[in-house]
C-alpha cells in the first residue's frame, strides 16, 4: 500500500494540485481504483445518475410550454339570494376548492374561484345564466397573458391531478376535436349550413355534449378576437325577449341557438366526448342510464366528474363527492404509499 | 491556452480507458454494484414513480391520462366544411372579375313575374289568398347536367324568343351560385342589387353602366345580384317588402370574393358622379379614415345615450357607415373582410333580428339595436361623414343640412326617392352627364 497512486489519492486527491492541470480522467481513475473508498465510489456515481436526472427534467421545463391556463371555479352556485348553506354544502364547496388548488399548482395553472350566487342584477328574468359570460370577460381582462380559461362547475372533480391540459387537449387541439356535430346530435342540429369554414378556422371554444344538449359544466375557451365577440353578443335583449319561455337551460340554449345558426360561431366550435371533460356519475342522464358515453369509467380513469344536478332526484351531493374523493384517492397514490 | 477541461482526442481517449479500467473495477465487486443499484432503483420509485425509466418514464399513467384518444371516433374528426353561398356547395366558378347578371334581362324577368321565377304555393288564409315563393331546386343544382339528349334537341327547336326568356330565368337562378376564383384578387368589391319591379329598365342600365365603368377604371371586383332573388328568403321571415336583402346581399358578395379585403354596398338609386376618386385614398387607407372617423356621434338621432367610441382605431374598424336626417343610412355600407365584419353581417342577419316584430320591418333598427346593445360591435364600428360615401339629393320637405346634401365634387349621389315620381332616370342623365 505504499506505491505512488496511493499516496496521490489520499486528501486532497479529488483537488487539482497547485501546478499541476485538473483532470477529470485522473479523478475518475483514482476513485475507482481497486484502493478507491466505496462511499466516495457510491457517490460519484449517484452525482452522476442525478445530474443526468436533473438535465432531463431541465431539459422538460425548457420544452414544455409555460402554462398560460386559467381555471376559473364558479362557487356558490345557486347561493346567496334564496337560502342559507347546508354544512355538507360548504364542505363540498370546500373539498371542490382543495381539489382544483392542488391541480392548479401541480401544473403551475392559476386557479381563480368565481362568485355565481345569484344577484340582484342578474335575477328573475333579467339575463340570469348570462354572468358567465361577463365573469369570463371580466377573467380575460384580469389574465391578459393567459391563453386558455378552462371554466369549472362547482361540483365538478377532477379524478386524474397527472393530466397536462396541453397534451391531453390543448395541443394541436384542431385535431383532437370534432368540428360537426354528426358524432353525436341530440338537438338534430344541420350539420352543415351556407359560409362555414371550419377548414380554415383554428378551435377556440372545446366543449362536449350530453343526452339534453351543450353542457356548459367544463368547456375551455381561448382568448381570441373570436372570442370576445363570443361573449359580446352572447346575450342580445331582442333575442332574450322573444325566447326567455322556451329558454330553459339559459346561456346554453342560447349558445346552441348561435350555433345552429350563426356560421361564424361554429368556424371555432370544437365538441370532445363527453367523458374527455366532464364525465357524469349515475343518476345524471337518467333516462340513457345504459349509455356508456356519458358516465364515469374508472378502468379508464376519465379525467373530469361532473355532479351537476346532485340535490336533486334522491341523490346527495356530499355522498356522490366522498365517493368519488375516496377513488381518486385509491388511483391516485404513489407506489411506496401502498406499503403502509 | 484555452479551457483547462478541453477535450482534446488524447485526453478523451484516456477518459475512455479510464471508463473502461472503472467499471471493470467496479464489475469486479458484486456489493457495490447490488448497493448502488438499488439505491438508483429506490431514488427512481421514490422520485419518479418507476424504478427502471426513472425521469424518462414519465410516471407511467396509463394512457387515458395523457389524452382522450380512446374516447375519439376517427370517422368524425375530419369533417370540415369549406364557406359556400346559400344556394348550396355545387359553385360555378368565374375568371372575370365582374360576378354580375345580364341587365338586359330585367324586363324578361319582369314579365315572367316571381310566379314563374320561383316554385309558388298559394295558401288561404283569414285575410284572403297569400303567395308563398319557394326555391326550386334549379336554385341549387344545374338542370342541364342530367338533361338526356332528347330534351336538348327539343330545345334547339325553340325559337329565340323561347330561348331567351329560357336563358334569363336559368341566368337568375345560377346568380348566387357564382363563386370568383381568378388570380388576381380585388382588394375592394363594389356590392349592388337590381330590383326590376322597382325601377324601368333604362335607370337599371345607367345604374350597371356607372358601377362597370368605376370598378373597371380601378380595378375593383364587382358584385351584382337582382334583389328578386332573395323574395322567398326575406318571406319567411316576414321581411318582403323590406330593405333587408340588403343584408344578407353583403354576406353573399363576401362569400363570392372570399380574398377581397372590403366590401362596398351602394344602393341602386346612388350614383358615382366623381368616378376618379379611388376609394382607398378618399376614406379606407388606416391614416384618412383615423382623420375621419366621427367620434362621440350618437347612433339613433337625435341625440341618443349611445354614442360612437373616441379612441376607436382606424385599423380596427370593420364596418363603416352614414347617417343621414333620419338615422343611419343603409344606403351606403363598407365592410370588411374579417371575422368582426363577418360575425356582425351574420349576427344582423339572424332570424331572431329578421323575424323580431320591432326589427322584421327595418333592418336599421336592428343595426342600431345592435350598435347600442353590443360594445364590441361598436368599438368596431366608424362613422364617417356622410358626404364621403352617401350624399343624398337635396329635398325639398326636409330642411338643408350640409353634412349630409349633395354638393358638387362630392363621390356619390343617393337619389333617394326617385322612383315614387319616376324622375330617376332624369336626375342621373343630369348628374352623370356633368
Amino acid at each position: 500500500m505504499t506505491d505512488d497512486l496511493s499516496l496521490e489519492a489520499g486528501y486532497g486527491g479529488l483537488k487539482p494540485k497547485k501546478g499541476k492541470k485538473f483532470q477529470l480522467t485522473d479523478m475518475i481513475k483514482r476513485t475507482f481504483s481497486q484502493r478507491g473508498h466505496n462511499v466516495r465510489k457510491i457517490i460519484i456515481i449517484l452525482s452522476f445518475f442525478s445530474t443526468v436526472a436533473f438535465f432531463i427534467a431541465l431539459a422538460k421545463v425548457f420544452a414544455t410550454k409555460d402554462p398560460k391556463i386559467v381555471i376559473i371555479l364558479a362557487a356558490n352556485e345557486g347561493g346567496g339570494v334564496q337560502r342559507w348553506k347546508t354544512p355538507q354544502e360548504w364542505s363540498v364547496e370546500r373539498s371542490s376548492i382543495a381539489n382544483k388548488k392542488e391541480y392548479a399548482e401541480k401544473h403551475g395553472y392559476t386557479l381563480t374561484i368565481k362568485d355565481v350566487s345569484l344577484k340582484r342584477r342578474y335575477s328573475h328574468e333579467w339575463r340570469e345564466g348570462w354572468e358567465k359570460a361577463d365573469i369570463l370577460k371580466q377573467t380575460m381582462r384580469q389574465y391578459p397573458d393567459a391563453e386558455w380559461f378552462w371554466w369549472l362547475d362547482l361540483y365538478t372533480f377532477i379524478m386524474e391531478p397527472d393530466v397536462d391540459l396541453y397534451e391531453y387537449l390543448l395541443d394541436r387541439v384542431e385535431n383532437k376535436t370534432y368540428r360537426t356535430v354528426d358524432h353525436f346530435n341530440p338537438l338534430k342540429i344541420e350539420t352543415e349550413i351556407p359560409y362555414e369554414e371550419t377548414s380554415i378556422s383554428p378551435v377556440d371554444l372545446v366543449l362536449a355534449e350530453d343526452c339534453g344538449g351543450f353542457n356548459l359544466g367544463s368547456f375551455f375557451i381561448r382568448k381570441s378576437e373570436w372570442s370576445e365577440m363570443l361573449l359580446d353578443m352572447w346575450w342580445d335583449p331582442a333575442w332574450y325577449d322573444q325566447k326567455h319561455m322556451e329558454w330553459e337551460h339559459k346561456e346554453q340554449d342560447c349558445l346552441e341557438v348561435m350555433y345552429s345558426t350563426l356560421p361564424w360561431v361554429r368556424d371555432r366550435l370544437g365538441f370532445v366526448p363527453l367523458r374527455a371533460i366532464n364525465s357524469f356519475p349515475p343518476g345524471a342522464c337518467s333516462d340513457q342510464k345504459d349509455d356508456p358515453r356519458y358516465f364515469y369509467n374508472g378502468e379508464d380513469r376519465d379525467f373530469v366528474v361532473n355532479m351537476a344536478g346532485c340535490n336533486y332526484g334522491g341523490r346527495s351531493c356530499w355522498d356522490e363527492y366522498e365517493h368519488y374523493r375516496k377513488l381518486q384517492r385509491s388511483h391516485n397514490v404513489a407506489p411506496w404509499w401502498k406499503l403502509w | 491556452m484555452g479551457s483547462k477541461l478541453a477535450f482534446s482526442p488524447r485526453t478523451s481517449r484516456s477518459f475512455l480507458r479510464s471508463s473502461f479500467i472503472s467499471l471493470r473495477n467496479i464489475l469486479s465487486r458484486p456489493k457495490i454494484v447490488l448497493t448502488v443499484t438499488a439505491i438508483v432503483f429506490a431514488f427512481n420509485w421514490i422520485i419518479f414513480g418507476d424504478p427502471i425509466k426513472g425521469p424518462l418514464g414519465n410516471k407511467s399513467l396509463p394512457p387515458s391520462i395523457k389524452s382522450f384518444k380512446h374516447l375519439r371516433e376517427p370517422v368524425y374528426l375530419n369533417l370540415l366544411h369549406n364557406s359556400y353561398g346559400l344556394q348550396g356547395p355545387e359553385t360555378i366558378p368565374i375568371q372575370t372579375k365582374e360576378l354580375i347578371p345580364s341587365i338586359d334581362d330585367s324586363s324578361v324577368l319582369r314579365q315572367l313575374t316571381l310566379d314563374n321565377l320561383f316554385r309558388m304555393e298559394i295558401h288561404s288564409g283569414d285575410d284572403g289568398d297569400k303567395k308563398l315563393f319557394f326555391y326550386s331546386k334549379e336554385f341549387y343544382h344545374d338542370p342541364e347536367a342530367d338533361q338526356d339528349d332528347a330534351k336538348k334537341q327539343k330545345e334547339k327547336a325553340d325559337s329565340d324568343a323561347v330561348k331567351s326568356i329560357k336563358r334569363a330565368s336559368k341566368d337568375f337562378k345560377k346568380m348566387g351560385r357564382k363563386v370568383y376564383t381568378g388570380k388576381e384578387n380585388p382588394k375592394i368589391v363594389l356590392v349592388t342589387a337590381f330590383d326590376f319591379n322597382k325601377y324601368d329598365d333604362a335607370y337599371l342600365k345607367a345604374v350597371a353602366n356607372n358601377r362597370m365603368k368605376y370598378t373597371k377604371q380601378h380595378g375593383y371586383g364587382l358584385y351584382e345580384r337582382w334583389v328578386e332573388e332573395f323574395v322567398p328568403r326575406l318571406q319567411e321571415t316576414g321581411n318582403l317588402g323590406t330593405d333587408w336583402w340588403k343584408v344578407i346581399l353583403l354576406r353573399e358578395a363576401i362569400n363570392a370574393f372570399p380574398h377581397a379585403e372590403y366590401f362596398w354596398f351602394l344602393d341602386e338609386k346612388s350614383l358615382i358622379v366623381q368616378r376618379d376618386i379611388r376609394i382607398e385614398n378618399s376614406l379606407l387607407d388606416p391614416e384618412i379614415m383615423q382623420a375621419k372617423m366621427l367620434r362621440d356621434q350618437p347612433i339613433v338621432l337625435p341625440g341618443s345615450a349611445i354614442k360612437t367610441y373616441k379612441n376607436t382605431k382606424a385599423q380596427d374598424v370593420s364596418l363603416i357607415l352614414t347617417q343621414n336626417n333620419a338615422g343611419i343610412s343603409t344606403d351606403s355600407i363598407i365592410v370588411k373582410n374579417d371575422i368582426q365584419g363577418k360575425a356582425t353581417l351574420e349576427y344582423w342577419d339572424s332570424r331572431l333580428y329578421r323575424a323580431y316584430n320591432n326589427f322584421y320591418q327595418n333592418e336599421v333598427k336592428a343595426l342600431e339595436h345592435m350598435l347600442q346593445w353590443h360594445p364590441l360591435v361598436l368599438s368596431r364600428t366608424s362613422l364617417v361623414p356622410t358626404r364621403l360615401i352617401n350624399a343624398g339629393i337635396e329635398n325639398k320637405d326636409q330642411k338643408k343640412n350640409s353634412a349630409v346634401d349633395y354638393q358638387e365634387g362630392d363621390m356619390v349621389i343617393n337619389l333617394g326617392e326617385c322612383q315614387r315620381d319616376g324622375s330617376c332616370i332624369k336626375l342621373a342623365s343630369k348628374y352623370l352627364r356633368s
